[in-house]
């Protein structure tokens, strides 16, 4: 299908996704005015709220005031956070991008390097200790790992910041030392998450390198006298990341909607926290506005993972 | 070996890696002394006290927003007495409908204004509003109006006398008048409040970033008191609680409000940190679904009572740090009838008790039955309350040891609430925090549903109702107390809940804090005389 | 005479990893002797190896505790937070186990727990890479050989699939549906899926295209001969791959859930569980958390060396 094509159908497919997650939010016991935690919200208290949010009106009801509200390209105000929506989001956009893309790139490289170093040799020795290695670390919770990783180095050696984006006070420094603050504080949740990533693409990889290794053209250019690592650049890797790209590509939504667990145990403020907080407080235009930020990223990122495998192995074209 | 260029771009990775972790590991130098940072599971919601329905925000705000009078802690002997703040008198009229309050002429506004009357109408107006929708505008049903007397003087009419009349007219903090009056109501709802927060209290915000870091600066123009000793409080907001546990043991807190008991021994370990525990106004207990048939017996009740074991649950789920429960009104309240002592445990006594109500275990399975149909319950509590989680958990199995097929259910928050007003439960373990101000008519008092109220389990004695509508016209405090030991004996003998324990709060605060006073009536009672060395 | 291909080491040694988790999950219950019931009173949270004296009394209640001492015709029965004083005439028997791996926040016995609770964990991870595999083959396969539209149709389906908030459909269906096995392996099915869909259209699709498989196909080859014979092997190895994968991923799935509290009932242990339920503990106690843990990551280690080793084949 024609790039423009998918391009054309992307709000279609944005709107029939948030259409089933109303439709479930809606299945789903309590609403915001049943779910606030106030030993001093009485009963009645929580029926008057709920009629202020317009929680009484019925599915269909508020299914479409939403949807006339967002053609005007208003995401509604959300019940918990007390903003607009599209500020929520905004604010946590940036954190989430930061942090997944930081991972995501450690992801890549680490993992292509493990990767390569692997298939130079199979079955050797390096290969077996990086195997036993980087699984151990991607089988193991990251919940734990995060735990783990806080005791070991803020507690115990105080090395790194165990929580948050910048340190307390870091509003009065320099730029400079601001953004040493920034990385000091990305350092542990962007590494959990790049390592856990690295285990798993540099698996994929390898598979996907010693299967090109045995194929009949690398054969064929070791015949021809081209040198080894010329052989592992070029000629393997390339039509190997086939997969892997495809991989990168399906990232895209972690990028976006954020890793719940890790962002919670290490307080930064992305969307996956944003979401999680929301759908506890079934703080529905929350939701809403986080499916549809969502979905858009998932489907841009699937079209731009088949454009970069159809680039990479030229055996499949887009049709 | 030729090293390829996979290895040398390996190397050159990890050489990036370590420059970046090592550049980043010297920690910046950061002067806190005179800095308070707080540690905090949650955000606030907004800076408009009106838009809140949190604890937390109604807590900070008090330190940024005045209030009439200000609240003691003294419900032990006692309803609980007020120290002028904003008012620094009040007089009841001759027919007690009336309150009027002289307000101080010297403080003012952060941008210099002063405060008056007109702010304390603006207040109710903004209150009652139905376009604001303040959830706390029940308070206020008793109030005809608020009228402006002079520019120091405003006067509260009622509609009827009750015990609490001073307590509801001071419920809530005072907004601007001359500022948040140029916002129609409607427009509450969409505005930023930040920028428009004008306060007239202890602190001032001076920056706050979200889910992030709240910071507050002493107010140099507070009359009310002497100026804040403390600059800058900041609270960072992590939503773990090992996260902040950690922290709070790395020295990054100076104080956290929400210790958890099994927190508490490695707190007190800590040279540089003390546990504080008050008492707190929580009573934690099973609810039980009268209208199931194997609960409409209160000997059944009684017995499913006497058959868990409160000091199992308060040494290893509260370390310590609880009491057990005795009745729907807490021991630490003034109206608490001493005479009455917390169910024994006996489990002997129970199955005794079951038996005599019809339950045997006619086949030796273990189990009770009764007309063939064995004793099943199922006790349903809320997943995100780990304490809870384990009360059920105990209960369930003390249960099962004489007899009852108990299991435990976890379910999530927003369905935990559900099912409890819809009726769809056995027995729930959940807790009551009980304001200052008596109220038993919305748990204990009939009603045909419960979506209004909170009496879940459908308990309904007519003697309980005809007493709790009594004592609603009695004002003299001894005839309060002999009708509130009437309702509590009653109730304790019906035993619609299980009464289990009364859990206590337990906070940490570093040694370098000198002066806090620590009570239960918001974590920052005198924040504002708290000092650093 | 044809060579025998050795297997290889990776698969092996995956494989018998996996089988040692497997019969000590299915042959160790039988093994341990019937434990005492819990008494978290007296034993919780106390380390590996501790021995521990099981008292039966006479009025039906059984104390569990690491140090119990006679004083005169007193019993006392000391735990980490309270002691008890009992008559030494009410105590109908008495004998001593031993905790191998420690007890948890309750005071049950983690080897116990961990047995039986991998039974648990390897179920729905199975059951769940099940789904998600047939899922996955189907709509994959379909998708490449189908033609265009269908192509097209199912790929869209795919990505829309992909696009659901996930996390939210979990905790919301956790909270209408009931959190239990069954609840959760399709769940955990239908959620994951779409990687493999993917997958196998990308492979199929790079096959077809080949100038054997075209001119299979042209020639009018059975379609299940084409598919046996040059779809299949070509989608074998990753399949596999990512079956093998997806299933310790599950298992992390279903960890990660329980974290959240959006998974089973704290009465039914599965490793995931137990993790997360030590891990509120860990500043105290690491072996309710650590040890789970590192069978988990044990589970995935053998998963993954099982999947590469079928690719090497």
């Amino acid at each position: 299908m024609t790039i423009l094509r998918r391009l054309a159908l992307l709000p279609l497919l944005v709107l029939l996704v948030a259409t089933v997650t109303f439709a479930v939010v809606q299945a789903a016991p309590g609403t915001y005015a049943d779910t606030i935690d106030n030993p001093r919200l009485t009963p009645a208290a929580r029926t008057h709220l709920k009629a202020l949010y317009g929680l009484d009106q019925g599915a269909r009801g508020q299914y479409f005031h939403w949807l006339g509200a967002l053609a005007q390209g208003d995401l509604g105000r959300s019940f918990l956070f007390k903003q607009p929506v599209a500020d929520v989001i905004a604010t946590a956009l940036l954190p989430t991008i930061l942090l997944a893309g930081t991972a995501l790139a450690m992801d890549v490289i680490l993992g292509v390097l493990l990767a390569l170093i692997s298939a130079r040799r199979p079955g050797g020795w390096i290969d077996r200790i990086l195997t036993i290695l980087s699984l151990g670390v991607y089988g193991l919770p990251s919940f734990w790992l995060a735990g783990l990783a806080i005791l070991l180095f803020s507690l115990t050696l105080g090395w790194l910041p165990a929580s948050h984006m910048a340190s307390v006070g870091a509003d009065r420094w320099a730029a400079g030392a601001r953004w040493l603050d920034l990385v000091r504080h990305l350092i542990l949740p962007a590494s959990i998450l790049g390592i856990v990533g690295a285990a798993s693409t540099a698996r994929y990889l390898r598979a996907s390198l010693l299967d090109v290794r045995r194929s009949h053209h690398i054969l064929a250019a070791r015949a021809r006298g081209i040198t080894e690592s010329r052989i592992l650049w070029v000629h393997t890797l390339r039509p190997a990341l086939g997969p892997l790209v495809t991989l990168i590509g399906l990232s895209l939504p972690v990028l976006v909607g954020g890793s719940v667990v890790i962002e919670t145990i290490f307080s930064w403020p992305g969307m996956g926290r944003i979401m999680w907080q929301a759908a506890v407080a079934r703080d529905i235009p929350v939701v809403m506005g986080c499916t549809l930020v969502g979905a858009v990223a998932v489907i841009l990122g699937s079209l731009v993972a088949d454009l970069l495998y159809a680039w990479a192995d030229p055996r499949v074209r887009p049709q | 070996m030729r090293i390829t260029t996979g290895i040398k771009a390996a190397f050159c990775f990890i050489l990036c890696l370590a420059l970046i972790v090592s550049s980043g590991c010297t920690p910046p130098t950061e002067d806190l002394s005179d800095t308070l940072v707080i540690g905090v599971l949650a955000d606030i919601q907004s800076w408009n006290p009106y838009l809140t329905e949190t604890k937390f925000s109604e807590d900070l705000l008090a330190l940024v927003y005045p209030s009439l009078a200000v609240e003691m802690s003294d419900y032990h002997d006692h309803p609980p007495t007020f120290a002028p703040a904003l008012a620094k008198s009040w007089d009841l009229g001759s027919d007690g409908l009336g309150l009027t309050f002289h307000l101080r002429q010297d403080l003012v506004w952060n941008d210099g204004q002063p405060v008056t009357a007109d702010d304390v109408v603006f207040t109710w107006k903004a209150q009652t509003s139905e376009e604001v929708g303040w959830y706390g505008a029940y308070t206020k049903d008793f109030i005809d109006s608020v009228e402006k007397i002079d520019d120091f003087t405003v006067s509260f009419r009622f509609s009827q006398v009750y015990a609490y009349r001073l307590m509801d007219a001071n419920e809530g903090l005072i907004i601007p008048s001359h500022l948040w009056g140029k916002i129609p109501f409607s427009d509450w709802h969409s505005t930023d409040w930040l920028p428009h927060v004008v306060g007239a209290g202890p602190f001032v915000p001076v920056g706050h970033v979200p889910q992030q870091d709240i910071v507050l600066g002493a107010n140099p123009s507070y009359r009310l008191g002497a100026p804040a000793t403390i600059d800058r409080v900041v609270w960072r907001i992590v939503p773990d609680q090992l996260s902040l546990m950690t922290q709070l043991l790395a020295g990054e807190f100076d104080f956290v409000n929400s210790l958890a008991p099994e927190e508490a021994q490695r707190v007190e370990a800590d040279p540089d940190l003390q546990v504080v525990d008050i008492p707190h106004r929580g009573y934690t207990h099973i609810c039980w679904n009268t209208t199931r048939p194997e609960l409409a017996d209160p000997r059944v009740r009684r017995a499913l009572g006497m058959a868990i074991n409160r000091q199992t649950i308060i040494d290893t789920v509260y370390r310590g740090y609880a009491r057990p429960s005795a009745g729907p009104i807490l021991s630490t309240m003034w109206a608490f009838d001493d005479s009455l002592e917390p169910l024994p445990y006996d489990p002997r006594q129970a199955s005794l008790l079951l038996n005599s109500a019809g339950w045997n275990d006619t086949d030796g399975d273990g189990t009770l039955e009764k007309d063939g149909r064995p004793l099943t319950l199922e006790l349903l509590t809320n997943a995100e309350n780990h304490m809870r989680q384990d009360i059920c958990m105990l209960a369930t199995r003390d249960l099962r040891a004489i007899g009852v097929q108990a299991t435990p259910k976890t379910v999530e928050w927003g369905t935990f609430l559900s099912r409890l007003r819809d009726g769809d439960f056995d027995g729930a373990v959940n807790r009551w925090v009980e304001p200052t101000q008596i109220d038993l008519e919305d748990v204990w008092h009939t009603t045909p549903e419960a979506l209004e109220s909170s009496n879940y389990g459908r308990y309904s004695n007519p003697e309980v109702d005809r007493l709790i509508e009594e004592v609603a016209d009695v004002r003299d405090i001894e005839l309060q107390k002999e009708l509130y030991g009437q309702i509590q004996h009653l109730i304790v003998a019906d035993q619609p809940y299980t009464f289990l324990v009364e859990g206590r709060k337990l906070r940490a605060i570093s040694t370098r804090v000198q002066g806090s006073i620590q009570n239960d009536a918001t974590p920052y009672f005198n924040l504002e005389a708290w000092k650093l060395p | 005479m044809i060579a025998r291909r050795r297997l290889p080491r990776r698969l092996i040694a995956g494989s018998i990893g996996l089988l040692m988790i497997c019969c000590a999950i299915i042959l160790g219950p039988r093994f341990l002797e019937p434990g005492p019931p819990s008494d978290p009173a007296h034993s919780a949270l106390l380390p590996p190896g501790t021995m521990l004296t099981v008292l039966e009394l006479d009025d039906g209640r059984t104390l569990v505790s690491p140090l119990v001492t006679t004083v005169g015709n007193l019993v006392i029965v000391d735990g980490p937070y309270s002691r008890e004083e009992i008559p030494a005439t009410s105590v109908s028997s008495r004998r001593v186990v031993q905790s191998w791996l420690g007890t948890d926040r309750y005071g049950r016995d983690l080897l116990r727990l961990m047995l039986l609770g991998g039974r648990l964990s390897l179920m729905i991870a199975a059951l769940g890479a099940l789904v998600s595999l047939v899922v996955g083959l189907a709509i994959g396969l379909s998708a490449a050989t189908g033609g265009r539209w269908i192509d097209a149709v199912l790929m869209r389906g795919v990505d829309a699939m992909m696009a659901f908030p996930t996390l939210l459909l979990l905790i919301l269906c956790a909270a209408v549906l009931d959190p239990g096995p069954a609840t959760l392996v399709v769940l955990l099915g239908l959620t994951s899926w779409m990687g493999l869909a993917r997958l196998v259209r990308g492979q199929v699709l790079s096959v077809r295209e080949r100038q054997f498989v075209m001119a299979a196909r042209v020639s009018g080859t059975p379609w299940y001969r084409v598919w046996s014979w040059h779809y299949l092997p070509e989608i074998r190895g990753p399949v596999a791959q990512d079956v093998a994968l997806r299933l310790g991923d599950l298992v992390l799935a279903e960890a990660t859930l329980s974290y959240l509290g959006l998974g089973l009932p704290p009465t039914t242990p599965t490793w995931g569980l137990l993790v997360s339920e030590g891990h509120r503990v860990m500043m105290d106690a690491w072996w309710p958390a650590t040890l789970p843990g590192l069978a988990i990551a044990f589970l995935v280690i053998c998963f993954a060396l099982i999947g590469d080793g079928i690719q090497e084949l």
